[in-house]
């Protein structure tokens, strides 16, 4: 077993989409689906999809209602999505110093 | 910087750099700043008539050498008209916070400035009340009181400092270095105005004390506002 801040990653965190949708989560603490959208430049579909993963992992919770008329989606980062999110930046930042250092 | 959907090689400074920019974003979206600084102003404006026409009571008094006394003097409208005014005033500025926060999509950090704005007015209140109800030290007179560092601590309780110190914790949620530029300013500024002994008999003597606070205030609303980035339409 090596002990390469790489071999730490978690894949569904890692993923580019995926880690911007927890850290606007994490920010906003609580963030509607079109805000994701607009700022990852997402289509519908493909947001659904990444959000689908993170539920699955437990790393978020989303939250279905009405604004008005409008129906909403709203997303809130979990404990466990809080962690991994935490745990991806500390494990990114070691990558950057071991590059640096090499 | 624009965010770039998945791509294959994304370098972990990249990536870093990307969570970043997308927080930068959140706050920038969550920012409604130019809001509470023009209900203060206007709050601090509509204090003037309270001033002017409320009527006056006199305070205890504290007999000095000679025919000399001082009193204090007080209007007890103005007692009730801060508090009042900055708890409506911070009870409308969550509202307006959260109805932002609901039409942007993006929840908000404003409860910790309305719960310190709160609390700063109810220290006021109790503070002002206290000033009101003891008799002032001599001046001039070696009367030991003058030299209490209450009573130097109390003549900085103004509805000025308060509302400057509660704009220091918005510049700390909202993550704004230009807003914590203009709290230091502002608090800088009222500070210098509440040390400052007013020697006049004008019935207006305290719009000096109003307008450069509410001036301030609005000027800073105004640069607020006209630096707010477009939101993009969901």
């Amino acid at each position: 077993m090596t002990n390469h801040p790489a071999s730490a990653l978690d894949d569904v965190v890692h993923q580019r989409v995926r880690l911007g949708i927890l850290a606007i989560t994490a920010e906003a603490r609580r963030v509607e689906f079109s805000f994701l959208r607009t700022t990852l430049d997402l289509t519908a579909g493909n947001l659904a999809q990444h959000l689908t993963v993170l539920e699955n992992a437990d790393l978020i919770c989303t939250e279905k209602g009405y604004e008005g008329k409008r129906p909403r989606t709203w997303v809130t980062l979990t404990p466990t999505g809080q962690a991994a999110l935490r745990a991806e930046i500390s494990h990114l930042k070691k990558l950057i110093r071991q590059v640096e250092r090499a | 910087m624009a965010f770039t959907p998945a791509s294959p090689a994304d370098s972990p400074r990249e990536l870093v750099a990307t969570v970043r920019n997308l927080t930068r974003q959140v706050r920038v979206a969550q920012r409604g700043t130019w809001f509470p600084l023009l209900v203060l102003a206007a709050v601090t404006l509509a204090a003037a008539p309270v001033y002017r026409f409320a009527p006056r009571h006199l305070g205890p008094c504290r007999d000095g050498a000679g025919a000399h006394s001082v009193c204090a003097g007080y209007i007890p409208a103005v007692l009730i008209f801060w508090p009042l005014a900055l708890v409506l005033a911070y009870a409308l500025i969550a509202r307006f916070y959260v109805s932002q926060a609901r039409r942007r999509g993006v929840g908000t950090r404003v409860r910790p400035y309305v719960i310190t704005g709160a609390v700063l007015a109810g220290a006021l209140a109790a503070a002002s009340w206290w000033r009101a109800t003891h008799p002032l030290p001599l001046p001039n007179t070696g009367d030991a009181s003058a030299a209490h560092p209450h009573l130097t601590l109390l003549s900085f309780a103004t509805p000025a400092t308060a509302i400057g110190l509660a704009l220091l914790v918005l510049a700390w949620v909202e993550a704004n270095r230009l807003l914590l530029a203009f709290s230091v300013v502002f608090l800088g500024t009222v500070l210098a105005q509440a040390g400052a002994v007013i020697h006049s008999a004008s019935r207006w003597y305290f719009l000096p004390q109003l307008l450069i606070p509410a001036a301030l205030l609005l000027l800073g609303s105004g640069g607020f506002a006209l630096l707010r980035p477009a939101q993009p339409k969901p």
